[in-house]
């Protein structure tokens, strides 16, 4: 079983580094990634404002750069949540003076409340980011996914898929890729976090549209772990069968409230 | 499926998401849960249905357990 501690990036694919942090009495470790190519790299959901998140996740940049930090020329946020996003005031000095921070549109106006400097450039569905060589990244909505401005980001290069909250889990353990547990992990996070069924449909099938027209090699989530190209089919099929927005059931159970209609 | 049988789900769900297993049998001892080394539910103190109601306030300390307790409530049929 491959794991991962809170010194050393890893390299999941040619120059794509998981810079998880375990979240150990929480169970909600917490994974940025860095994706270098060239004299550029992109930064993808950075993480927490939390010095025990924010300082693990510095030394593994500055360890995936060899200290070169000034390489960042993108942060990516994939929605507004502070586990992705508070970091940006903090690494944002450290990064290109040039750098960008790329984020859904509707997610524009929360962030903002981080009270950064950097530039932020809104996205839209199919928004595309190229840099370094011949890299390119191309954002696809999840609107309600759980947020109104929430993406997923699809590597066309590598054909990795950050997935964001999507196939994301549960976990305090260090586990680097999906294993025995993972399923279960990926429904209790899911399950509860995520409101509406028809939203989460939506994104499975925009990511099988993905995935059956560039064929993926890997997702990877911000929470949990990554999910190798054998095991992509599984979860799928364990996604389309989870059921989501429960907590509302059970609320209008206990008070005594009929909710007409589905979810 | 019986109370019974509901805790001790509860407990192995807790088992797949976090490595705090002293804390976690803590929890479910101090709630009134019976729990051996094999983290196998033996005994519970009392009405099983209060037990539960004790269990789910105690494990507030632990949010994601409880958030996956909850969804063991849920899939049991049980508002508590």
């Amino acid at each position: 079983m491959e794991t991962y501690n809170a010194g050393d990036p890893v390299e999941i694919a040619p120059g794509v580094f998981h810079l998880g942090v375990q979240d150990r009495p929480n169970s909600f470790n917490n994974i940025p990634y860095l994706i270098v190519d060239g004299d550029e790299a992109v930064l993808i959901d950075p993480g927490s404002a939390r010095p025990g998140f924010f300082q693990v996740v510095l030394q593994k940049l500055r360890k995936a750069l060899n200290n070169d930090l000034k390489k960042i020329t993108h942060i990516i946020v994939q929605h507004q949540d502070p586990d992705l996003c508070a970091a940006i005031p903090l690494i944002e000095g450290y990064c290109s003076p040039d750098v960008v921070v790329h984020a859904p549109l509707e997610a524009k106006v929360l962030i903002q409340h981080y009270n950064f400097n950097s530039r932020l450039q809104p996205l839209d569905d199919d928004d595309a980011l190229v840099f370094g060589r011949d890299h390119k990244l191309v954002f696809a909505m999840t609107p309600y996914c759980h947020f109104i401005g929430s993406m997923v980001t699809f590597d066309a290069k590598l054909k990795i898929l950050f997935s964001s909250d999507v196939f994301g889990g549960f976990t305090g353990m260090a586990e680097l890729y999906a294993g025995r547990d993972y399923p279960f992990q990926m429904n209790s996070f899911l399950g509860q976090y995520l409101g509406s069924q028809r939203a989460f449909e939506y994104a499975l099938r925009r990511l099988e549209q993905i995935n059956s027209t560039f064929g993926l090699e890997m997702i990877c989530p911000q929470h949990g772990c990554v999910i190798k190209k054998e095991l992509i089919p599984k979860y799928l099929e364990a996604a389309h069968a989870l059921r989501v927005g429960g907590e509302v059931d059970t609320l209008a159970a206990r008070h005594g409230i009929k909710l007409a209609g589905g979810r | 499926m019986n109370r019974k049988q509901v805790i001790q789900e509860i407990l192995d769900s807790a088992q797949k998401l976090s490595l705090e297993k002293e804390r976690i049998r803590g929890i479910f001892q101090k709630s009134g849960v019976v729990v051996d080394f094999d983290m196998r539910v033996t005994a519970v103190n009392g009405d099983p249905t209060a037990v539960i109601k004790v269990l789910m306030d105690n494990l507030t300390e632990m949010a994601v357990v409880k958030i996956s307790a909850k969804q063991v409530l849920r899939r049991a049929g049980l508002t508590i």
